[in-house]
């Protein structure tokens, strides 16, 4: 293990070392690699700082993957690694995962292998397979396949498609809902609140998904679908870890409406999103079903300008959570229980190089000590994120491979609540300030 | 008698799976008026019909001759601009050419 640890450190510092080193040399402007190849643009074209999307690479993403324009004629592949370290105020005893430190941890979180792209002149994919390096295993990631078609209906543009995905709202464009949110890299060995909405990834690669949308007029989006989930051999085949999961019962609908005028530099979403679903209580069927309806809404504010670039995000989601088979388990205490999710940042972004993020985040909700198992009962946390990151080669990569690029970034997160406390949140006296966390990556894509 | 559970799940899978294809399928096969490659509307890319400086449609490498571009929909001015601007190799040279001459 310590060898291990060493090699990432290892591995940690050569890249910094490396992206510096070519960072004072850029050559060319091309970055993002697998669609930057296909489309010939660089990353800042379709984000401002990866992974937010510009509205070209919203548009991008709905026309199905499919625009070309560079004139790459290799395999479509891309790699990403997440070499990071993680220092929590407080060490956690015990480890922060079976095989690490209590604190100051090194590890690669994360190596994925993409494909996808153009496949036809309207069908492509975005398609991951990630090595997690905390867990030690192999499994599938975010998946999407779409296929998208323009027409024109009296003067007015319809762009139309279907997605099959492995994630409820991993399809969408905006970068307020829960696949894409910011955070938009957090740390794998730092404490994190129990409690979330079902919607808030609790079903991510344990379903398969078809929804159909529209966006008319570069305007209204509208998309509607569902979900099935997945049995458990496939998940296993998949590398899905399937212990203690709660399934869908049947196919959950999810739905999704939103408009985003763009007034020159400025573009601004506002919409609506929801998952609903009956629910098998840890897989317990005996009891029958639980189910929840998870209703959210958001916007975003977007000004693209040159040198700056600005970003604001907002979206508030409530659960209806009914819990009448997981009471008559011993599952939960209520019959019924609320959540309610905040997740709010602001980022500023100096010459497509420079980022820096402020979010806030929180979840509230009514007690429930056997459903969250929290030692107040209380499903109540709320915290402060900032992030600081440098991207080299958003405006430019290395002349070696054009399409190199390095999001390096610090991140801080400070806990005012805790699982429903402040103080002793978990019986040991420990408080909430002791999971704030000091979180270093070097995001790595080519 | 119990039924045996994994062929039937399995059952249910293919019949999904049938659903999912037959949706796509579908898709595919739509034929009104479809605009072939889906480009890139004028609005997300902040496009103007008149250049910003010296950056032009005409001397970007997306630009398609008389009026077009390959990622931008419509009708596109060669004198045009818009936020996907990359100058071509001739222009660069050009560019270089004068400098040097200067």
């Amino acid at each position: 293990m310590r060898r291990c640890k060493l090699a990432t450190f290892m591995l940690f510092g050569a890249i910094a070392v490396i992206a510096i080193a070519i960072g004072l040399y850029p050559k060319h402007a091309i970055s993002l690699p697998l669609y930057a190849r296909q489309t010939g643009q660089p990353c800042a074209t379709c984000h401002t700082a990866f992974w937010e999307l510009t509205p070209f690479g919203r548009r991008f993403k709905l026309g199905g993957y499919t625009l070309g324009g560079g004139d790459w004629k290799g395999p479509p592949f891309a790699i990403m690694l997440q070499p990071t370290f993680t220092n929590t105020q407080a060490a956690q005893p015990g480890g922060a995962a079976p095989g690490f430190g209590v604190n100051n941890n090194f590890v690669l979180q994360e190596a994925s292998l993409f494909t996808g792209g153009r496949i036809t002149e309207n069908l492509g994919a975005f398609i991951q397979g990630t090595y997690d390096g905390v867990t030690h295993s192999f499994h599938w990631d975010n998946t999407d396949m779409r296929v998208a078609k323009q027409v024109n209906v009296d003067g007015h543009t319809l762009l139309w498609g279907a997605t099959v995905n492995n994630n409820p709202t991993v399809q969408d464009v905006w970068n307020t809902i829960p696949a894409w949110r910011f955070p938009f890299i957090s740390s794998a060995l730092a404490p994190i609140p129990t409690a979330k909405t079902f919607i808030e990834q609790v079903y991510a690669q344990q379903v398969a998904g078809l929804t159909g949308y529209s966006f008319l007029d570069d305007l209204f989006y509208l998309e509607f679908g569902g979900y099935f989930p997945l049995s458990t051999n496939t998940q296993r085949a998949l590398g899905i870890a399937t212990t203690g999961q709660s399934p869908i019962n049947g196919i959950a609908p999810y739905w999704r409406a939103a408009v985003e005028p763009i007034f020159g530099k400025h573009a601004w979403e506002i919409g609506t999103f929801g998952l609903a679903s009956k629910v098998v209580p840890m897989g317990m069927a005996g009891a029958g079903n639980d189910s929840f309806t998870d209703i959210g809404i958001d916007t975003q504010y977007q000004y693209l300008g040159d040198p700056h670039t600005v970003t604001a995000r907002l979206a508030w989601i409530h659960e209806n959570h009914n819990t009448s088979a997981s009471q008559t388990l011993g599952l939960a205490d209520n019959s019924n229980d609320r959540l309610r999710s905040l997740n709010a940042s602001v980022s500023y972004i100096y010459d497509k190089t420079w980022s820096l993020t402020a979010g806030r985040v929180s979840i509230g909700g009514n007690a429930d000590a056997a459903l969250y198992g929290t030692f107040t009962g209380s499903p109540n946390s709320a915290g402060w994120i900032f992030d600081l990151a440098y991207l080299p080669f958003n405006r430019g990569g290395p002349a070696f491979w054009p399409w190199l690029n390095f999001r390096i970034g610090l991140q801080y997160t400070h806990w005012t609540k805790f699982d429903g406390a402040t103080a002793n949140i978990n019986g040991t006296g420990r408080n909430a300030s002791g999971n704030n966390t000091f979180f270093a990556y070097i995001w790595t894509m080519f | 008698m119990a039924q045996p559970a994994v062929p039937l799940a399995r059952r249910l899978l293919l019949q999904r799976l049938l659903g999912v294809t037959g949706a796509l399928a579908l898709c595919f096969a739509a034929p009104i008026r479809a605009a072939g490659v889906i480009k890139i509307s004028q609005k997300a890319v902040a496009y103007q019909d008149h250049p910003e400086g010296e950056k032009r449609c005409d001397k970007c490498v997306q630009f398609q001759p008389p009026n077009a571009c390959k990622m931008v929909d419509g009708m596109i001015s060669p004198n045009g601009y818009c936020r996907l601007f990359t100058l071509n190799r001739q222009s660069a040279g050009r560019s270089r050419a004068t400098d040097a001459a200067a």
